[in-house]
């Protein structure tokens, strides 16, 4: 059982730098939104994710958009071990683009040791023979591109089955937000914003914070600098940030003159988490610590981190182009 | 009489197995788990999270922010933790997790969220008074394992038990003159500290980060494998950085991407340190972990003569909370 996107789509995307499909995520998303998936995604009461490196953005960003919209919840894991709540009552989904990762095909054998439902989202490579020769349903995403440039993809793809299983109306949202992400998109292509947050990292060792509806971006900006650059980028979560990591940033740590904090915000929904995260930028701040804050509109993480993906993207390439970090 | 900060250090592993196996007088029925708390009260969930998920047949998440996710509602259990029982957000997970009709377990000592607690008939852990409230896991992990007993999760006690006489002997080394700790921390002097460990053990290298943090008042950082093989290692190849340290710790049972991890940085000439932990299991060598890393960064404010204890720009932001309207 094999559906997705046929190899005519993976003619015209190999004409298209990396760069651009990158940042047609929207396109991408709106595109695989209506693949049919070809098979029936069992309405069971659980779903989780599986995915490594740049193949987590997806995930991250449907697995946060569940925790605001969905009364089941929809963990996204990073981990070659299989958490014991797993089951033959699970939809487990294995996200990997070129299928070949040791990791990802470990998961794939102890998911079925457990007896669930699995799904896998690839391209091609071992995954894919595995799935194949277990009969276990396979979305296909194109060829020739990249974990990193395939998110848009992944996403429309992890949006509808959730939708099918029944958890969230995750695909009817991303089709309703897909035109702000793209008008986002396009604003920046055309503002210096992005090369002007290069040019503040630059020469600096950038720590991403946000809140939790954040995650999927703080760790896709990471994992873009670490591989555009060759440099080294971290990340952490708010407001955790504000009972231990507040007081390291608030001392003057000589030694490391290079740190730099940037954190991604965007109202929350709680005006207490809004206060916190403005407090702790203006602790900082008060200390001569320097913040660089990024400010995201937008509400749902399919909306808001899509489009802070795209954002560290650019400032990613716009770091590139200078030479690196 | 308030205990020391050594004093403190030094009871962990006593805490710990004073409270093991604590009957909570009832059973608790839930569909999943959620382990509510912020800082130092937000480290025992990530390590009862780490020793727990594995084998529990109850989905368990930490939550760290006052926003409860929307899944959250009368199937689950939320265990509340905040050693002070006055941190603002652990406080609105408390309300919230009342409005969601939640089953409510409280872990405090006191303070506001006692209080609640108390009015509203919640059940309550109480914890002992005059303890750090980063120092207050041994009694902290005790506790919720003895929580998550009742709500059906696996009994761990009898495990954790067997490993205290161990445990003891090697808090004796890490306190002797010749200590591991005190030469870790004289390294780390002057350094970022990067600790990297199996993401079995995802919660201790995020409580040596936070040791640091608060204890040392450095900043640092932390990755967990496999993930750091797919995003980070690359960074570190070739490299003998002046001003970042990376220490990866290698436990009884690693995936085999720690060990891959070692050979591909090793290949590559890049400075690093590895710590063989040397426990006869994977409980034994996460317990040891944790103290090294505790004992490591209150050496490390020492030799910087600092305040291990004092925080003051969390002190400050609470400060801030109070005038934020309740």
């Amino acid at each position: 059982m094999v559906s997705g996107i046929g190899s005519c789509d993976f003619d015209r995307m190999s004409d298209i730098n990396v760069r651009e499909q990158i940042l047609s995520l929207p396109e991408h998303a709106s595109y695989s939104l209506d693949i049919d998936l070809g098979f029936p995604v069992p309405k069971t009461g659980k779903v989780c994710f599986f995915s490594f490196g740049f193949n987590t953005t997806a995930p991250d960003i449907v697995s946060a958009h569940a925790d605001l919209f969905s009364s089941r919840q929809v963990p996204s894991y990073s981990d070659s071990r299989v958490p014991g709540w797993v089951d033959e009552d699970t939809v487990a989904v294995l996200i990997s683009y070129d299928g070949s990762e040791e990791d990802i095909l470990s998961v794939y054998a102890s998911l079925g040791d457990r007896g669930c439902t699995r799904v896998c989202v690839t391209s091609s490579g071992p995954l894919l023979e595995a799935a194949g020769r277990d009969s276990v349903p396979v979305v296909t995403v194109p060829a020739g591109m990249s974990a990193r440039s395939s998110t848009g993809y992944v996403l429309g793809i992890l949006c509808s089955i959730v939708q099918e299983a029944g958890v969230c109306n995750a695909a009817d949202r991303l089709r309703d937000e897909i035109p702000s992400v793209a008008a986002y998109r396009d604003s920046m292509l055309d503002s210096p914003y992005p090369r002007e947050l290069a040019s503040e990292i630059s020469g600096n060792v950038p720590a991403i914070y946000g809140t939790t509806d954040f995650r999927a971006a703080f760790r896709r900006w990471k994992m873009a600098i670490n591989e555009d650059t060759a440099g080294r980028a971290f990340y952490g979560e708010l407001p955790e940030f504000d009972h231990n990591e507040l007081v390291g940033w608030f001392d003057s740590n000589p030694h490391a003159p290079e740190l730099r904090v940037v954190v991604l915000k965007g109202h929350t929904g709680s005006d207490l988490l809004d206060f916190i995260v403005d407090n702790m930028v203006d602790i900082l701040r008060c200390e001569d610590r320097p913040v660089m804050t990024v400010e995201m509109d937008g509400a749902d993480p399919l909306d808001k981190a899509s489009c802070a993906v795209i954002l560290g993207e650019m400032v990613s390439s716009a770091l590139r182009m200078r030479g690196g970090l | 009489m308030a205990l020391s900060t050594s004093e403190q250090l030094h009871a962990f592993v006593d805490d710990l197995g004073r409270t093991l196996g604590t009957d909570v007088g009832y059973t608790l029925d839930c569909r999943d788990i959620i382990l509510c708390g912020m800082g130092g009260s937000a480290i025992t969930s990530d390590v009862v999270a780490d020793l727990c998920s594995p084998v529990s047949d109850k989905q368990i998440t930490v939550v760290r922010s006052p926003l409860l996710p929307s899944w959250v509602g009368r199937g689950t259990l939320a265990i509340i933790s905040s050693y002070s029982g006055n941190t603002a957000e652990t406080l609105e997970m408390y309300r919230r997790a009342m409005m969601k009709g939640c089953t409510v377990v409280v872990l405090t000592s006191g303070g506001k969220l006692l209080e609640m607690a108390t009015r509203d008939g919640a059940h309550i852990m109480t914890l002992p008074e005059g303890l750090h409230p980063r120092h207050s896991i041994g009694y902290m992990i005790g506790y919720t394992l003895a929580i998550m007993k009742a709500a059906g999760c696996p009994d761990m006690s009898d495990e954790i038990r067997s490993i205290l006489p161990s445990l003891r002997d090697y808090r004796g080394m890490l306190e002797g003159p010749m200590s591991i700790a005190r030469t870790l921390a004289s390294e780390y002097l002057d350094h970022v500290p990067v600790i990297c460990s199996d993401s079995r053990m995802r919660s201790v290298v995020f409580r040596w980060k936070t040791q640091f943090n608060e204890n040392s008042k450095y900043v640092a950082f932390c990755n967990q494998l496999p993930e750091f093989a797919y995003c980070g290692l690359e960074s570190w190849k070739g490299t003998d950085d002046g001003n970042m340290a990376l220490t990866v710790l290698k436990a009884y049972g690693d995936d085999p991407s720690v060990d891959r991890a070692i050979d591909s940085l090793s290949g590559s000439g890049t400075v690093f340190r590895v710590i063989d932990l040397g426990g006869s299991s994977e409980m034994e060598d996460m317990f040891r972990a944790i103290m090294l890393g505790d004992f490591t960064s209150i050496y490390m404010a020492e030799m910087r003569g600092i305040d291990s204890a004092e925080v003051k720009p969390v002190m400050l932001m609470k400060e801030r909370l109070k005038g934020f309207p309740q």
